[in-house]
C-alpha cells in the first residue's frame, strides 16, 4: 500500500476510528495490525524481515542493558548490528558487490566466467527500519537510552506505518514516548494532520507527478533533446525529487499526527541554502543527523585532527551515496557533495559577505551545483550521466521539444507556498490566516489535487531506497 | 457532541466544495483531460445527434491499404449503400468490447438510434488481446468516460484506480492463460497454447508442415497465439461485456447489430493447419448461436474476406482493402434491409 492510492485514503480513516474507538491499551495492538497489514499488503513475504529484526534488536536491548562485561555489550551490539547491516548487505548491495568482483576478477585473469547476479527483491523500506533499529540498539548500548521491555510498544516503534516505508527515521528518545503516551481526540490533531496530509499529496501528486512526465522523456531521449530542455529537466527534477520525498514526509507527520504523534521534520526549504553545507542541514534531516551521530562524531568530528575530519566528512557523504543504492553513481554524487563540503569549509563560504547581492549570488551557485549534482543520482548509470552532461553541451542545435505552461506554473505555485511555510510548517502557517482565506487556500489546493494529478509516474522515489 | 459537529460541518462543506469544484473542472480542464485520456469519447461527442445509427469499430474500419483508389471506412461504405439512413462512426485503435460497453453508456439519450453496429473481433477474446498493454490505457479511457463526477473520475485516474497493469504483470497474466486455457481439439498432441507454439518454435513442425519455412515460422507462432482458444462464456471477459452492451440496448430499444470480422482462416489453415481452423470454428460459431439466441442481428463476414483482401502479411490483422471493407458493408447493409431496419 502506498499513501497515493485509494486503499491508503479509505484504511487511514479506518484506523484511527478503531483507535480512538478503544481504549489505551489496545491501541498499541490496533497501530501494530495495521502497520503490519500495511506492509503485507506490499509483499506478505518481507514481514518476516521486520518480525526478524524486531526481535534482534529487542532480544540486544535487553541483553545489553542486562550486562556489565564490556566485551560481552560490544559482542551484543557486533551482533545486532551484523545482523541488521547482513540484511540490508545482502537485499541492497549483494548484486553490486557480485558485479563488482566479476569485473575485478575479468581485468586481473583476463578470461573469467562472471557470477551471475541472483534475483533479489529489495524489500520497500529496509533501509529506513534498519537505520531505525540500529539506532535504538546503539543508544541502549551507549546508555543514552533504557532498553524497551514491552515488545509491543518496540515491535511498533520499528514499524509505526506513517513512517514505516521511507522515514522519517525517529529515534526511540523521541518516538516511543508519545506512542506510549494516551492519546486524546483533539480537534487540533485532526485539523493539522489532515492540512499536512492534503498539502503532502498536492506536492508529490501535483507538482512531483507533473514534473516528472518532463524529466522522463528528457531522460528517455538525452541526445535527442535539446540543452534547453535538459536544463529545464534537471531543475525539474531537483524539484520533483523534493516534491516526492517531503510529500511523502509530509503525509507521513500528517497521518502520525492524527494519532497524537509528532513525527520529526525532515526538511526546512532546503533549496534557499546558500551553501552545500546548509543544504545538508535543511535536506533528509533525520537521516543527516542520523550520520551525525553515528557516524561523523565516533569518527572524531570537528573535534580532531584536519586529517581524521576531512576523513569523516568522506566517509559520511560516500555512506550516504551507498544507502541510496548500490550504484557508482551514488557514490559519486555523495563524494561529491563531500567535496563541496570540505571546499566551503576551506574558503570559509559561510561567513563570505552578507549582504544581499552576495547572499543571492551565492544561493545560485549552490542550487546550481545541487541540481548538477542531482543528475548523478537520477541517472540509472555512469555512461548516462556523463551523456546527459555533454549534451547540455553540445545540443544547442536541437530544437526544444514541446513544453506545456501548466508545470510552470504549478511549480511557480508551490515554490510561493514553499517560502511562506519556510519558518512553520503548512499546518501552522495556516492558523494565521482568517477563515475566508484557508478556505481559498483549501479550494485551490483540493482542487488541483482532484484535477491536476499526475496520470503516469506513481511510486514515490524514495521507496527504492 | 463538539468533535460531532465539527465532523459533520466540515462534511458538509466539502460536499459544497466538491460539487462547486465537479462544475469548475467541467468547464475548465475536463474537455482536454478527455482527449488525454479517453479520446475515443471525443468522437462520440463529434457524431451528429441526428444519426440513426453508429458504427462503433476499430482499426479495421478506418486501416488503408497504400494502392486503394477508394479511401472510405467500412462505416462510410454502409453509410453510402444505405441512402435513407444515415449512419455516423465512432472508431480507434484497439477497441474492444470493454470500450464499446463504456461508449455505449455515454451515448446521448437524445439520440432516436434505430440501431447500433458493435465490431466484434475474434482476436479480441484470446488472452494477448484481453492481456495486452494498450489495455492500461483502454482500461483508463472507460473509467474517464464512465457516467460519475468527471472530477472523481480524473481523480481515480491519478490514483490508478483502473486495470492498470506494468507491461510484466501483463505479460505474465497472458502466458497463465495460454497456459491454463485448455484446447479441446480430439487426437491433438498440444493441450494450450504455450505447448503448440513451443512446438512450432522448436522447428519440429518445419519437417512436417510443407508450407512451413524459417520465414514464416513466426507468423505461424502468431497465429497460435491470436487464433488458438476456447472462446468460455462464463469467464471470458469480452463475453460479459458484450452481454452488458445486449442488455442496454434491449433496455434503450435500439437494435442490436454484431459484425464479426473475417479472419484469414486460409492462412491460418496453411501456415498452422487443421486443427487450428477447429478451433477457430468453434469459437465462430459459438457467438453467432450465442448472441442470434439473445436477439442480437449477426453479421458473420468471417470465412467472406478472401486472402487477397489481407493487407498485412506478417501479422494476422483485420486490415482489409477496400474489396474487403466493402464486403463487410454489403454484408451489413443485407442484414439491415432483411430486419427492415432501413426505413
Amino acid at each position: 500500500m502506498i499513501f497515493n492510492s485509494l486503499e491508503y485514503i479509505l484504511f487511514l480513516p479506518l484506523v484511527f476510528v478503531l483507535f480512538y474507538l478503544f481504549r489505551h491499551k489496545i491501541r498499541v495492538f490496533i497501530l501494530l495490525v495495521a502497520s503490519y497489514y500495511f506492509y503485507i499488503s506490499w509483499n506478505p513475504v518481507f514481514i518476516i524481515l521486520i518480525l526478524l529484526s524486531t526481535l534482534i534488536d529487542y532480544g540486544a536491548g535487553l541483553s545489553l542493558e542486562r550486562t556489565t562485561s564490556k566485551s560481552t555489550r560490544l559482542l551484543i551490539l557486533g551482533i545486532s548490528i551484523c545482523a541488521n547491516l547482513g540484511f540490508l548487505f545482502f537485499f541492497k548491495y549483494f548484486n553490486f558487490a557480485l558485479e563488482n568482483v566479476n569485473e575485478i576478477m575479468l581485468a586481473v585473469k583476463g578470461s573469467y566466467q562472471p557470477i551471475e547476479a541472483w534475483d533479489i527483491i529489495l524489500p520497500v523500506g529496509i533501509s529506513f527500519y534498519t537505520f531505525q533499529t540500529m539506532s535504538y540498539t546503539i543508544d541502549v548500548y551507549n546508555g543514552k537510552t533504557k532498553a524497551e521491555k514491552n515488545l509491543s510498544y518496540f515491535a511498533l516503534y520499528v514499524c509505526f506505518f506513517p513512517q514505516l516505508v521511507a522515514g522519517p527515521i525517529e529515534r526511540y528518545n523521541s518516538l516511543m514516548p508519545q506512542l506510549k503516551e494516551k492519546a486524546q481526540l483533539v480537534i487540533q490533531n485532526i485539523s493539522h494532520g489532515g492540512r499536512l496530509i492534503l498539502y503532502g499529496f498536492f506536492m508529490k501528486m501535483v507538482i512531483a507527478d507533473n514534473l516528472g512526465v518532463f524529466v522522463d522523456s528528457v531522460y528517455g531521449d538525452i541526445a535527442g533533446t535539446s540543452s534547453l530542455n535538459l536544463l529545464i529537466g534537471s531543475v525539474f527534477y531537483s524539484f520533483q525529487i523534493y516534491c516526492d520525498f517531503h510529500g511523502y514526509t509530509t503525509i507521513a507527520i500528517g497521518s502520525a499526527k492524527l494519532f497524537n504523534v509528532n513525527l520529526s521534520e525532515n526538511f526546512r526549504t532546503p533549496y534557499l541554502s546558500t551553501s552545500v553545507t546548509d543544504f545538508w542541514r535543511n535536506w533528509h534531516i533525520t537521516l543527516t543527523t542520523w550520520f551525525r551521530d553515528y557516524i561523523y562524531y565516533p569518527l572524531g568530528g570537528n573535534r580532531s585532527t584536519v586529517l581524521k575530519w576531512v576523513l569523516a566528512i568522506l566517509t559520511v557523504f560516500i555512506v550516504s551515496g551507498v544507502w541510496h543504492g548500490a550504484k557508482w553513481t551514488f557514490i559519486l554524487w555523495g563524494l561529491f557533495h563531500a567535496l563541496f563540503v570540505l571546499f566551503e569549509k576551506v574558503v570559509k563560504w559561510d561567513k563570505q559577505g552578507s549582504n544581499i547581492f552576495l547572499k543571492g549570488i551565492k544561493w545560485a551557485v549552490t542550487f546550481t551545483l545541487i541540481t548538477a549534482l542531482w543528475v548523478f543520482f537520477r541517472s540509472p548509470d555512469m555512461d548516462t550521466a556523463i551523456l546527459y552532461f555533454k549534451s547540455i553541451g553540445s545540443n544547442w542545435n536541437i530544437e526544444g521539444i514541446d513544453l506545456r505552461i501548466e508545470p510552470f506554473i504549478l511549480l511557480g505555485l508551490f515554490v510561493v507556498l514553499d517560502i511562506c511555510t519556510r519558518k512553520k510548517n503548512f499546518a501552522l502557517s495556516l492558523n494565521k490566516i482568517p477563515s475566508i482565506g484557508r478556505g481559498a487556500i483549501y479550494f485551490v489546493l483540493i482542487f488541483l489535487l482532484l484535477s491536476r494529478s499526475g496520470t503516469d509516474t506513481n511510486p514515490f522515489i524514495y521507496f527504492q531506497f | 457532541m463538539k468533535i460531532v459537529k465539527y465532523i459533520a460541518i466540515r462534511i458538509v462543506l466539502a460536499a459544497v466544495f466538491l460539487f462547486s469544484m465537479n462544475l469548475l473542472y467541467r468547464y475548465t480542464f475536463w474537455k482536454e483531460d478527455v482527449k488525454q485520456h479517453g479520446d475515443v469519447l471525443e468522437n462520440l461527442w463529434g457524431v451528429d445527434i441526428h444519426s440513426d445509427a453508429i458504427y462503433f469499430g476499430e482499426s479495421s474500419n478506418f486501416h488503408m491499404q497504400e494502392g486503394d483508389s477508394i479511401k472510405h471506412r467500412i462505416s462510410f461504405a454502409l453509410d453510402s449503400l444505405l441512402p435513407s439512413i444515415s449512419i455516423a462512426t465512432v472508431d480507434n485503435a484497439g477497441l474492444h468490447a470493454g470500450t464499446y460497453l463504456s461508449l455505449v453508456k455515454n451515448i446521448p439519450s437524445e439520440m432516436k438510434l434505430k440501431f447500433i453496429v458493435v465490431t466484434l473481433n475474434y482476436r479480441s477474446f484470446a488472452a494477448n488481446w484481453r492481456y495486452a498493454p494498450f489495455e492500461n490505457y483502454l482500461s483508463k479511457s472507460e473509467l474517464m468516460l464512465s457516467p460519475s463526477f468527471p472530477l472523481v473520475n480524473k481523480f481515480l485516474i491519478s490514483l490508478k484506480q483502473y486495470d492498470y497493469k506494468t507491461e510484466e504483470e501483463r505479460n505474465a497474466q497472458m502466458k497463465l492463460a495460454w497456459k491454463n486455457e485448455k484446447f479441446t481439439i480430439p487426437n491433438f498432441d498440444y493441450d494450450n497454447v504455450i505447448e503448440w507454439d513451443s512446438a512450432v518454435a522448436w522447428h519440429t513442425w518445419l519437417d512436417v508442415n510443407p508450407n512451413l519455412t524459417e520465414e514464416n515460422l513466426s507468423l505461424a507462432s502468431h497465429y497460435i497465439k491470436n487464433f488458438a482458444f476456447n472462446i468460455d462464456t462464463v469467464y471470458n471477459e469480452r463475453i460479459e461485456d458484450l452481454n452488458a452492451i445486449v442488455a442496454i440496448a434491449n433496455d434503450k430499444g435500439y437494435k442490436l447489430i454484431f459484425n464479426l470480422l473475417g479472419e484469414n482462416a486460409i492462412e491460418a489453415e496453411k501456415l498452422v493447419g487443421k486443427e487450428l481452423l477447429y478451433l477457430m470454428e468453434n469459437n465462430r460459431s459459438l457467438l453467432v448461436n450465442y448472441y442470434t439466441n439473445k436477439g442480437v442481428i449477426m453479421v458473420d463476414n468471417f470465412y467472406q474476406i478472401p486472402d487477397s483482401c489481407f493487407v498485412d502479411r506478417n501479422w494476422p490483422t483485420e486490415h482489409y482493402n477496400y474489396q474487403g471493407k466493402k464486403i463487410v458493408a454489403e454484408n451489413i447493409k443485407k442484414a439491415i434491409e432483411t430486419n427492415g431496419l432501413h426505413y
